[in-house]
């Protein structure tokens, strides 16, 4: 069929929104409300109280970068997930999927532009926490002559590296149920209860060392990276990661939204 | 221009069936159905939110989906009340103005039409009225300046002003050549700025008329001179008139169809008037309510 565009006030030359833009703006929708932005402050400040305690807790001096560095990001890990779920599940909860898809109706670009959205939020997290880290082991007391800063590269590297596996792995859970509350739940309880498991049943240390995402991704800040090493963080990474927000987007994109 | 092509998307039993009808530019049509008839579903559709199980859907021949930014060709608004509440009504509309790639001024011209004030657009979606959201989320609809605006019953929660305020706006809007769909369980909200109603009733379109024609759906009642003269005439058209004595004749055509009928015949009347000239009655009587209203 013809179409005639002259008899309509707009002429279609608009462009598709660009990725990058939508990032941007899935960045905002993850700040621009109190609830975002207290778990946003609520990290960070957990991440400082865990740094300090870690480095001025006891007169021992024991500490190292490394150690500091770990227990900081146990901070990250437990709340930055929940921005990952919640920059999903919120659009159902809240209902605004209906003007997001409305507004760009390709789906998979939103779940683009929320993946990178996620991306870049575990990036700053990382290296909040590397920051943090730092001024703490700076403050901590030390053995005289021991080498507290040992392969800091490494571990600042790897940590941000986890930081943001972290982050997506709680995405894609979000991305999978499209349910907050569920979506936290399985978050904190299936991958530990997982990695208890393939711990402590001798027939399962192989599944620890590829698909545990707390041994083989902790691998990552650790100074002797292998071929292997690296192959089992991606393996894991592939299971816990990538699998549910393949099966997450192809979903969404088939769904009614309403 | 906005087409539906047998469009058909079923729910286990209920959804909508085999729904055709067409929105020419210039123009308001008036999407009609009692609640659960298939409105809302249609529009889902229209606007790729809901894949139908056949047919298809059109803006100017392209779906929806397909358009490279919908929002500055089409203005949707499909429900007001799916706002985020802890956002400020600024906030849901600068969101919405950057992936439209519309900058601040023109946030300010929309909020200005839909005349929410500054103290307002400040406060958390979640604090306001109906009437606030309803004039927020037709604000949303607005921002892309877009050609055709689709509206999920947009008068819902306004009052009495807030009606006469926007029914003037959309009917300005058509006359510079827009085109607007909206939807409404009440035939009063639509009729006096409809230029086209489709009537859809447990999901099949029951009508698809100018409110002229669904006033002349009863049928017409004439008076003539000679009864027996314009009955042959109407029988000879190929209409069914029945005699109703006193020179009474009823036929099931428009008032214009049998003064054209009766005017090749020379027949002079002496009375002609649609039955059930009440469109609020034949809307009943199309979605099946007429026994029991
Ligand atoms: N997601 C869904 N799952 C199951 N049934 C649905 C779904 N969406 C709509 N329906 C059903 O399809 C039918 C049409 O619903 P729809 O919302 O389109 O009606 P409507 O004309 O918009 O009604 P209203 O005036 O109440 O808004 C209803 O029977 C409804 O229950
Ligand atoms: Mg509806």
């Amino acid at each position: 069929m013809t179409t005639l565009y002259a008899a309509d006030p707009t002429p279609m030359v608009a462009r598709p929104t660009p990725l990058r833009r939508l990032t941007r703006i899935e960045l905002r929708k993850a700040t621009d409300t109190r609830s975002g932005r207290l778990l946003l402050a609520a990290t960070a400040a957990l991440a400082v109280a865990i740094a300090l305690g870690a480095a001025l807790a006891g007169k021992r001096s024991g500490h190292t970068y490394a150690s500091i560095t770990d227990a900081t990001s146990t901070a990250v890990f437990l709340l930055l997930p929940v921005v990952g779920i919640l920059l999903i599940t919120a659009e159902w909860s809240q209902r605004t999927a209906l003007t997001t898809f409305t507004l760009v109706p390709r789906r998979g670009r939103v779940v683009a532009a929320k993946l990178a959205a996620a991306v870049v939020l575990g990036l700053l997290a990382g290296v909040v926490v590397i920051a943090v880290a730092a001024a703490a082991t700076s403050l901590a007391s030390h053995q005289p002559g021991s080498d507290v800063w040992h392969a800091s590269a490494h571990v600042a590297v790897g940590t941000v590296l986890v930081v943001i596996l972290n982050m997506l792995l709680g995405t894609g859970f979000g991305l999978l149920f499209r349910n907050g509350p569920l979506a936290i739940v399985i978050n904190f309880t299936l991958p530990t209860a997982w990695s208890i498991l393939v711990t402590n049943v001798h027939a399962l240390h192989a599944a620890r060392d590829w698909v545990d995402t707390s041994t083989a991704w902790h691998r990552l800040t650790e100074a002797h990276l292998s071929a292997t090493t690296i192959g089992q963080a991606i393996v894991a990474a592939s299971v816990w990661v990538a699998v549910p927000i393949a099966i997450g987007t192809a979903r969404l994109r088939r769904r009614s939204i309403s | 221009m906005i087409q539906f092509r047998h469009v058909t998307k079923s729910f286990g039993a209920v959804g909508v069936r085999d729904v055709s009808f067409i929105c020419p530019p210039g123009t308001v049509t008036g999407f009609l159905g009692p609640n659960g008839a298939g409105k809302s579903t249609s529009l889902r559709v229209l606007c790729g939110l809901i894949r139908p199980d056949s047919g298809s859907a059109t803006i100017d021949g392209v779906a929806y989906a397909q358009l490279p930014q919908p929002g500055r060709r089409v203005g949707v608004m499909l429900d007001a009340t799916a706002m985020h509440p802890g956002r400020t009504g600024r906030e849901t509309l600068i969101l919405a103005a950057q992936v439209l790639d519309v900058g601040d001024a023109r946030v300010a011209q929309v909020l200005d039409v839909v005349g929410l004030d500054r103290a307002a657009i400040g406060r958390h979606a979640g604090t306001y009225s109906l009437g606030m959201r309803q004039r927020l989320a037709l604000g949303l609809a607005l921002l892309g300046d877009p050609g055709v605006l689709v509206l999920d019953e947009p008068a819902n929660g306004l009052d009495p002003q807030g009606i006469r305020w926007m029914r003037t706006l959309l009917r300005e809007y058509a006359d510079r050549g827009g085109t607007v769909l909206l939807s409404s369980h009440l035939l009063p909200e639509v009729e006096a700025i409809a230029d086209h109603l489709v009537v859809i009733d447990q999901g099949t379109i029951v009508a698809d008329a100018t409110p002229q024609e669904l006033q002349g759906a009863g049928g017409t009642s004439v008076r003539a001179l000679d009864p027996s003269a314009l009955t042959a005439a109407l029988v000879a058209s190929g209409y069914q008139p029945t005699e109703a004595g006193n020179g009474l004749v009823r036929v099931q055509a428009t008032t214009e169809q049998v003064g054209r009928v009766a005017a090749a015949a020379s027949v002079v009347l002496t009375e002609l008037r649609p039955i059930g000239h009440d469109l609020e009655q034949v809307f009943f009587e199309l979605t099946g309510h007429g026994a029991s209203a």
